[in-house]
């Protein structure tokens, strides 16, 4: 099980508009990975790779052990057991979705039947069977699209963007759907997005893109927790960098003094990451003086609230407090960070 | 990929628009006009209908079933070949790395700018009894060859092929064109190898368009006179001239064009029925299609067939013209004062051309207006179907249908200048629909109420509103209008006023003779005015350009 099921090695193509890695990329049998990154960064390039649409100038491409990819072999997409949905999902528009899930089973009638009555079954759409695309709903043919590429018993799935076609509103049922059908069929997996949200919910691993190369791939826990650069820092979730200086064994930044996890020259410039719940926040009696910072903005996100604080030093942070948390727009604030070993960046 | 449009309910006033003055003279003047359209054709199946059973019984042994055989056989055989020809070269210009296929593309359709009675007529003078390939032959090798015979159903076959092959040719290159890469993918990533996805991907999604585009073929060989004629191969457009022509007897014409409009209408019906569910089909791909690598002799083979296409539809027909309009001026034949063939004559006849197609053009768009005002503006599109009655119909059928109305009604009309234009009118109305309608969609009444607001009279609204945006699409309109009549050969023949010859009458009668020199230079000045279609045909890549028949 614990095998590298799927694996790209030191990938390289070039396009007329970018070029995607070198790249390394592994992938255990039956896990669900997630392929993020903003628009234009080769997610889906990198999914036509593995589906043999695309050809690598270097490097290499295996699944289930056998090299389909590399600078002497090369295996037609016809020949490598890979389901592929499309973004928006390449239906036959002259097949009825029954035909359309038929179209990968190479078997006798019968058993042809019996399997696309099943797979229809699994994925929620019996006795739609002889609905022609254009009569289904875009869920609908969305689901029609997996049981087709499920029919064939591809050993990878590829999914493109597969949420982006439906309404907003369908969106997290459909996912929920997915997740659930996903694990019981245990089957490897790679879908692209652009979404963190449907990527956090959805995927054991998240692979996160940008400008053709692969940033980092880990769990979603880590990949917000530890990010390995700056670009998955900013990319995953809120964050915002002060400038920091080591001296004296201590990182000086404009809202005090960090430690440092391990040990820096002196004299280094950093760039400190700091995310909106860690930063607290203090009204401030007139008494008190000027304080830190200056409320900018305010914003609210699922219940809670999001303050934007202008530091003295002019840079910006923000805070996320629940929503009773009550401080004005111009009113100057304390603020405070809660860790005391941020994560730092080379500048 | 909501392709299923849902349309609104829409309230319909039908008598309530008489009720406000302007709409009921708009309402009027556009049930007057489209019955007038309609009205000749309509008599014509009245005619063919109650003609005597006996009539009937008669014709159907001795010319229906003979006529009938001749004309299906002609029909099926052309839509096959074009059908062929047609997505091949399709295929070779939007999918291969043919060489100079960027030249080549347009140059296939450019056939359509030489009326086909032309490109039949040109042939004959080279393939013919002592045409100039026997005569060259003869002085090269010096001894008598016989070249095969081009008259009848193998030569009529060759050139229909050669003149509707550019619809189904064009229909292809546009559904190549919009067919999804991602259709090829998924069925690759299903498994299926490249014969499976042909059969069961590729052909079912171009079907549509190709079935169009067949029976667009075939309409076409219905309605044709010029080539048929030329090539001495009977079909009903024949019968029904040589009845009118000859006999002038007008019943049997009836009885036969009444069953050629039968056909016709069946095979436009389902033209339509499966082009408009052909588009259901197409999206727009972002990503052009792969191209296919062609083999060094699949590449030469390719070559060869478009170079033999464009040298039976464009080349031969120009150059023999061309062949012919030198002879006349080196070596002037006396009967040439016969024929009148002197530039003084050759001007009078273009002025004829000229006047008879811009007059019909511009009547076809006044006339057209309150028709195409009322279907776009309230939404009614009763009157346009009936008045499009003349689409497609055979110029043969239109001239006997007026026959019948002038001849009963208003017999001062009959012989004149126009009844031709009114002919024309009736023929190419479908394209002044159109193109107007087309036009008003570009102007929503908003727009319209939006100058008004600004202070505009409606004078002025019209002046610099409605005018400005609709008048392209009447330009464009017109143009194809007065292009097509300019060409039009069989109504022009059986209608015309005594004296009134145009260019196509002349060289086609000339040519008739075998005075082929003295038919060359209406012909080549036929070409050259029909040179602007060349820029319809990029702007639109519409197939309604008609080759004149």
């Amino acid at each position: 099980m614990e095998t590298e099921f799927l694996e790209l090695r030191e990938v390289r193509l070039r396009l007329a508009e970018f070029e995607l890695g070198p790249l390394s990329l592994a992938v255990k049998k039956g896990e669900l990975v997630a392929i993020l990154g903003p628009s234009g960064s080769g997610k889906t390039t990198l999914l036509r790779l593995i589906a043999g649409f695309e050809r690598p100038d270097a490097g290499s491409i295996a699944i289930d052990g056998r090299i389909v990819a590399d600078a002497t072999r090369w295996v037609e997409p016809e020949d490598r057991g890979v389901g592929m949905v499309f973004q928006d999902y390449a239906l036959f528009p002259h097949l009825t979705a029954g035909e359309n899930v038929a179209f990968g089973v190479a078997s006798s009638k019968a058993v042809v039947k019996a399997r696309v009555a099943e797979l229809l079954k699994l994925v929620g759409l019996d006795g739609l069977a002889q609905r022609y695309p254009h009569e289904l709903s875009g869920g609908e043919q969305q689901r029609v699209a997996l049981a087709r590429s499920l029919a064939a018993n591809p050993k990878v799935l590829l999914l493109d963007e597969p949420f982006s076609n439906l309404d907003a509103d369908l969106r997290p049922k459909m996912r929920a759907e997915l997740k659930l059908l996903l694990q019981r069929l245990h089957c490897t997996t790679i879908f692209v997005t652009h979404d963190q949200e449907e990527a956090f919910e959805l995927a054991d691993r998240i692979a996160v893109l940008n400008a053709g190369g692969l940033e980092q791939i880990d769990t979603p826990e880590r990949l917000y927790r530890e990010p390995a650069t700056r670009f998955v820092a900013e990319f995953i979730g809120h964050a915002d960098f002060l400038k920091g200086r080591v001296r004296g064994g201590c990182l000086e930044t404009a809202l005090g003094c960090f430690s440092s996890s391990e040990p820096l020259p002196e004299g280094t410039l950093v760039d400190v990451m700091v995310r909106p719940e860690e930063v607290e926040l203090e009204a401030l009696l007139p008494s008190d003086g000027r304080g830190e910072g200056l409320i900018v903005a305010r914003r609210y996100r699922s219940g809670m609230q999001l303050f934007t604080v202008r530091l003295a030093s002019g840079e910006v942070v923000r805070s996320l407090q629940p929503a009773g948390a009550h401080f004005p727009l111009a009113s100057r604030v304390r603020v405070r960070v809660k860790t005391q070993t941020p994560l730092i960046f080379p500048r | 990929m909501a392709l299923n449009h849902i349309r609104a309910p829409r309230v319909r006033l039908r008598w309530g628009e008489l009720l406000s003055p302007r709409r009921a003279l708009l309402a009027l003047s556009a049930l007057a006009i489209a019955a007038a359209i309609a009205l000749p054709l309509l008599l014509t199946l009245w005619r063919g209908i109650t003609a005597e059973f006996s009539l009937w019984a008669t014709l159907w042994q001795v010319r229906l079933l003979p006529l009938l055989g001749n004309s299906l056989a002609l029909a099926g055989a052309v839509t096959l070949g074009s059908l062929v020809l047609g997505v091949l070269l399709a295929w070779l210009i939007e999918r291969t790395d043919l060489p100079g296929r960027r030249i080549f593309g347009p140059l296939l359709v450019a056939t359509l700018v030489i009326p086909c009675y032309l490109i039949a007529i040109w042939h004959i003078s080279f393939w013919g009894p002592r045409g100039l390939l026997e005569r060259s032959l003869e002085t090269l090798l010096g001894a008598s060859v016989s070249v095969p015979t081009i008259y009848g159903f193998l030569g009529a076959w060759l050139i229909l092929m050669i003149a509707t092959y550019p619809y189904v040719y064009t229909l292809a290159r546009a559904a190549l064109r919009s067919l999804d890469p991602q259709m090829e993918e998924a069925a690759r990533s299903l498994g299926a190898r490249k014969l499976k996805i042909f059969f069961k991907v590729t052909l079912p999604l171009l079907a549509p368009a190709l079935a169009a585009g067949g029976l667009l073929s075939a309409v076409y060989v219905l309605a044709d006179y010029g080539v048929v004629a030329a090539l001495r191969y009977e079909t009903f457009t024949v019968a029904i001239y040589k009845q009118l022509a000859g006999r002038y007897d007008q019943a049997p014409a009836a009885v036969l064009s009444t069953v050629l409009i039968a056909l016709t209408v069946v095979l436009l019906v389902l033209q339509q029925r499966l082009w408009g569910r052909g588009r259901h089909y197409y999206r727009a791909s972002q990503k052009p299609l792969p191209v296919v690598r062609l083999s060094f002799w699949s590449r030469w083979a390719a070559l060869g067939l478009v170079g033999l296409v464009l040298f039976l539809g464009l080349i031969l027909p120009v150059g023999v013209s061309l062949y012919w309009w030198l002879e006349g001026m080196v070596r002037p034949n006396p009967t040439a004062v016969l024929w009148g063939t002197s530039l003084g004559d050759l001007w009078r006849y273009a002025g004829n051309s000229l006047f008879s197609a811009a007059t019909a053009a511009t009547l076809a768009l006044v006339l057209a207006w309150p028709i195409a005002y009322r279907a776009v503006r309230y939404d009614q599109h009763s009157l346009t179907r009936l008045a499009q009655a003349g689409q497609a119909l055979p110029g043969v059928l239109i001239a006997l249908a007026l026959a019948l109305v002038l001849h009963r009604f208003v017999p001062s009309l009959y012989f004149t200048v126009w009844a031709l234009i009114f002919a024309y009118v009736i023929r190419f109305f479908s394209h002044a629909l159109q193109a107007t309608e087309a036009g008003l969609a570009r102007v929503p009444v908003r727009l319209e109420e939006a100058a008004r607001s600004l202070g505009h009279s409606t004078v002025g609204v019209w002046r610099r509103v409605t005018l400005p945006l609709v008048a392209p699409s009447l330009g464009a309109g017109w143009t194809l209008i007065f292009l097509n009549a300019l060409r039009e050969l069989p109504a022009t023949l059986l209608l015309r006023p005594p004296g009134f010859d145009t260019l196509p009458v002349r060289l086609w009668i000339a040519a008739g003779e075998g005075f082929y020199a003295q038919a060359a230079a209406p012909a080549l000045l036929l070409i050259l005015l029909s040179l602007p279609m060349l820029f319809l045909l990029r702007v639109g890549d519409r197939p309604e350009v008609r080759h004149g028949d």
